[in-house]
């Protein structure tokens, strides 16, 4: 009887095995899935459009849908679906942590992978311990700071932490190692090798290796996190899970009602330490002790370990032996709330740039990006819309946006440039921090206004023709408006002595659109002569710069 | 490690490790300077990559302007009009196909050549018995969005060719002798070919005015490109010396007449249905420049180019073939 009741448990246990790695394997396949789209079978006059929901983790994601809920006092559409993992979460606790959520997985599997600790040293390390009230506070924290207004919550969201940890810093570093080998093989001279890297290269090319590099200005302070979060795993298994999450903290929180419960039998132990050694969420499974029922993932390795079928999930209400409500105090979510209330206000009050003080020339935000006020309560700073920028020009912010905006996408045109004619960042974002944009918004064609993200300065004393009397202008070359926003005039100037006559760029403030191809282009390589910053963004009324700027398309005229 | 050293066992140690890592030293300064002064040193011979071996050029010189019918029609007849496309590309040789792909922007736009034009001389020379043939360029906007956009990956794929992207790996420095450009890295499947067919558009050009034939060598280079523009028309006869195509067809069934090279809006644009070809790609210029209302006397670059042999800047001196 009991052994058969055990067989089971293991079969279950190999289905919530499947269920996470699958997960993870999509997780991680969505993430690749923003890179082919380019090839021989798209057809040249349709926009590049992202065929798969690329963000659907973070669409599912309750507590990303509660924080834009809670700052913007909108419902989100996509919310729907994290309606239901908090559904579903009313009935079954923190089952979306041990079955679904990719990061969980990966905690998983690292707590996991050997070399295995004695079994001692298991227990000790699962045992119930106060670092797990944490995630509540953090939770209180996110939500309240949410609240006034500021999203900034997403930075801990698991699935927002791991889309940007795989995105901005596996892939870059991935694409540079392998990009470096197989480059190094096809330049090696030697015949075989050659071909197979090549083939490799073209193979990978534009997921695992990108002809133009993949590079994240600051990535490395979001491997820092990224690699700490797993590798805490070594020492406390599923550390971020149980102590930091706020997901897991918010779903075990609705779970207080749940309809499973763990069904001990303490007659039938023998006090063996087995479903301790295994528990994934330090839940107090063994008889005897309480099962923190918000704690619990149901992954199932207790009832499958226990070799005297002493404890079973069932159909059952409160038991006695357990603990329902979150495990934390209520001074301690007071305070947690408190400090939510009030980080807003001091990282605001406490940098310049923020939506009380002065844009910052360097926040230039991604075309369709919402004003910074609304911008700052949306963006879990996820990281989708750098992953998929073709150019990789969209990167995580350090403090350009004020401290309060770290890691949200900022353009750093010396890296890569906004392509007019691509609208793939206004598609993946999902909480609408950037709203979708079409094609002909971003080149002002068809009567639509143009999306400004900027504009061009130049700076004419590192300019060539300017300063030194050099041709250049590659600046005007690449000015993909129409009509181009940097036109040249013929100019006299002093050369050694002597006058020349030559082109000098200029830039019309009403046509530029900032997207950054002139400062990217620019043969001045260390700082560029032409630079994109912030002023005259479309999105803020506050960056606007000429008068009558807020209709970008007056005084356009055409041809030149 | 147990107890301590004595001084004599401390000298030891300290000089057997100076020993050692003189000796690695001593090594990798002799492995790493090995060389060290050869790349510098090298002659500079220029490496021309000339791609009429054995065509009969006295023959076949005449240029071809041809408005038979839509872009792959027109292609048709005016190598049809040259002797066929067997006169230029022997069975088993490979060839490699230039057009423009330098924009991220859709053919009626105007800023990649026809992609109708390239399907049809990839066509051709599939037809002639061409053991490969490769469509290639280095853009200037992302590649892959380039050649996605322009129509050109789709079109070049479904006539046959295979299409090499301008990978980092795929360059290789070639010394191109010439007044301005020295050694460059070039796109090795653009020029390792036994014959190069350069496929431009004829399109205005904010620097240097006019850009057709000669200037979409342009896409062969790689490295620091952007400097070419303070010695423009040196930069363009010289590409147009390293480079000497089997045949150069232009597209100018749609030109770009402002705005160039990058265009973005149809109304930059004018219907010319036309498509020409010849072996001297001065010519092509010569002849071109006048469909985007760009003056012959405008282009330095045409008399640099005669002035060094490489063609006819006066398409008068050249037998002209209309085909309508």
């Amino acid at each position: 009887m009991a052994r058969a009741g055990r067989t089971s448990w293991r079969g279950l246990r190999w289905a919530r095995r499947v269920t996470q790695i699958a997960s993870a394997a999509l997780f991680l396949a969505l993430i690749a899935a923003t890179a082919s789209l380019t090839g021989s079978g798209f057809d040249a006059a349709t926009s590049a459009t992202v065929p798969y929901p690329v963000e659907a983790f973070l669409d599912i994601d309750p507590f990303i849908g509660a924080l834009v809920v809670l700052s913007t006092g909108a419902i989100p559409g996509a919310l729907v679906f994290g309606g239901i993992v908090l559904a579903l979460a009313l009935l079954l606790g923190r089952a979306f942590c041990g079955w679904i959520c990719p990061f969980g997985a990966m905690h998983h599997g690292i707590s996991e992978a050997p070399p295995g600790r004695p079994a001692a040293a298991r227990i000790a390390a699962n045992r119930p311990r106060a670092y797990q009230k944490m995630k509540y506070v953090v939770l209180a924290v996110s939500l309240v700071a949410a609240i006034c207004g500021s999203a900034i919550g997403g930075l801990l969201d698991p699935i927002s932490l791991a889309t940007r940890g795989v995105s901005l810093t596996v892939v870059p570093f991935v694409n540079y190692a392998l990009g470096g080998a197989l480059e190094a093989g096809a330049g090696s001279g030697v015949g075989a090798l050659q071909g197979a890297s090549d083939a490799l290269y073209e193979a990978t090319s534009g997921v695992a290796v990108y002809q133009r590099g993949f590079l994240v200005v600051g990535g490395v302070l979001v491997a820092i996190v990224f690699v700490a979060a797993l590798v805490a795993n070594r020492w406390i298994p599923r550390f971020f899970c149980r102590g930091v999450c706020p997901l897991g903290a918010m779903l075990g929180t609705a779970g207080r009602f749940g309809v499973l419960a763990l069904v001990k039998d303490a007659e039938a132990c023998d006090g063996c330490g087995q479903c301790q050694v295994h528990c994934s969420q330090a839940a107090g499974p063994k008889p005897g002790e309480a099962w923190l029922r918000a704690e619990c993932d149901l992954c199932l390795n207790c009832v499958a370990a226990c070799p005297k079928g002493a404890i079973r999930f069932g159909l059952a209400g409160r038991k006695t032996d357990e603990k329902s409500a979150p495990d934390v105090g209520r001074r301690q979510v007071i305070a947690g709330a408190a400090l939510g209330a009030a980080i807003v206000p001091i990282l605001r009050t406490g940098t310049l740039t923020s939506p009380i003080g002065r844009p910052d020339p360097a926040c230039i935000r991604p075309p369709g990006a919402v004003d910074e006020e609304e911008f700052l309560a949306r963006c879990v700073r996820c990281g989708q819309c750098m992953k998929i920028c073709p150019n990789n020009a969209l990167h995580p912010a350090l403090d350009e946006a004020g401290i309060e905006g770290l890691w949200t996408p900022v353009l750093v045109p010396k890296v890569g440039y906004c392509e007019p004619t691509c609208t793939l960042c206004t598609q993946v974002c999902p909480t609408a921090a950037i709203r979708r944009v079409r094609e002909d918004e971003k080149t002002g064609k068809n009567g639509a206004p143009m999306v400004r993200i900027g504009t061009a300065f130049f700076d004419q004393g590192r300019c060539l023709p300017w300063a030194m009397g050099v041709p250049c202008t590659v600046c005007e070359e690449f000015c993909p408006t129409s009509p181009k926003a940097i036109t040249t005039r013929e100019t006299e100037v002093v050369v050694e002595g002597r006058t020349a006559v030559l082109k000098v760029p200029f830039v019309d403030p009403r046509l530029c659109n900032g997207c950054g191809a002139c400062e990217h282009v620019c043969p001045v390589r260390d700082r560029a002569a032409v630079r994109v910053t912030s002023a005259g963004e479309t999105r803020s009324p506050r960056s606007q710069l000429l008068l009558g700027g807020g209709d970008p398309t007056a005084g356009r005229k055409h041809g030149s | 490690m147990n107890g301590t050293w004595d001084r004599r066992a401390f000298i030891k140690r300290v000089a057997l490790g100076c020993a050692g890592m003189g000796g690695i030293a001593t090594a990798g300064t002799l492995l790493v300077d090995a060389g060290r002064d050869a790349p510098l040193a090298a002659t500079r011979s220029s490496q021309v990559r000339d791609f009429r071996a054995g065509l009969d050029l006295e023959e076949i010189a005449r240029l071809v302007v041809s408005a038979a019918g839509e872009a792959a029609e027109a292609t048709r007849a005016a190598i049809a009009s040259l002797g066929g496309m067997g006169r230029f590309v022997r069975r088993g040789e490979t060839v490699v196909i230039k057009p423009n792909v330098g924009w991220d922007r859709t053919p009626l736009q105007a800023a990649n050549t026809n992609p109708a034009v390239v399907a049809a001389l990839v066509a051709l020379c599939v037809e002639a018995g061409a053991a490969s043939v490769v469509v290639t360029d280095n853009s200037c906007n992302e590649a892959g969005r380039c050649f996605t956009r322009s129509g050109i990956w789709k079109a070049a794929e479904g006539a046959g060719a295979a299409v090499v992207l301008p990978a980092p790996h795929r360059f290789r420095a070639y010394d191109l002798g010439g007044v301005a450009l020295g050694r460059m890295p070039v796109l090795t499947a653009a020029v390792e070919a036994d014959r190069f067919i350069n496929v431009p558009i004829a399109k205005h050009h904010g620097l240097s005015v006019f850009t057709g034939a000669m200037k979409n060598l342009y896409g062969v280079l790689g490295g620091r490109r952007d400097r070419l523009h303070q010695r423009i028309d040196d930069s363009i006869a010289d590409l147009a010396d390293f480079v000497r195509p089997t045949l150069t067809v232009m597209d100018a069934t749609r030109v770009l007449v402002r705005n160039g090279p990058q265009g973005g809006d149809i109304g930059d644009t004018e219907e010319v249905g036309r498509v020409i070809a010849s072996v001297d790609q001065v010519a092509v210029d010569a002849h071109a420049c006048g469909l985007v209302h760009v003056a012959r006397a405008d282009l330095p670059y045409l008399r640099l180019a005669a002035a060094r042999g490489l063609g006819a800047a006066d398409p008068g001196r050249v037998s002209l073939r209309e085909i309508s």
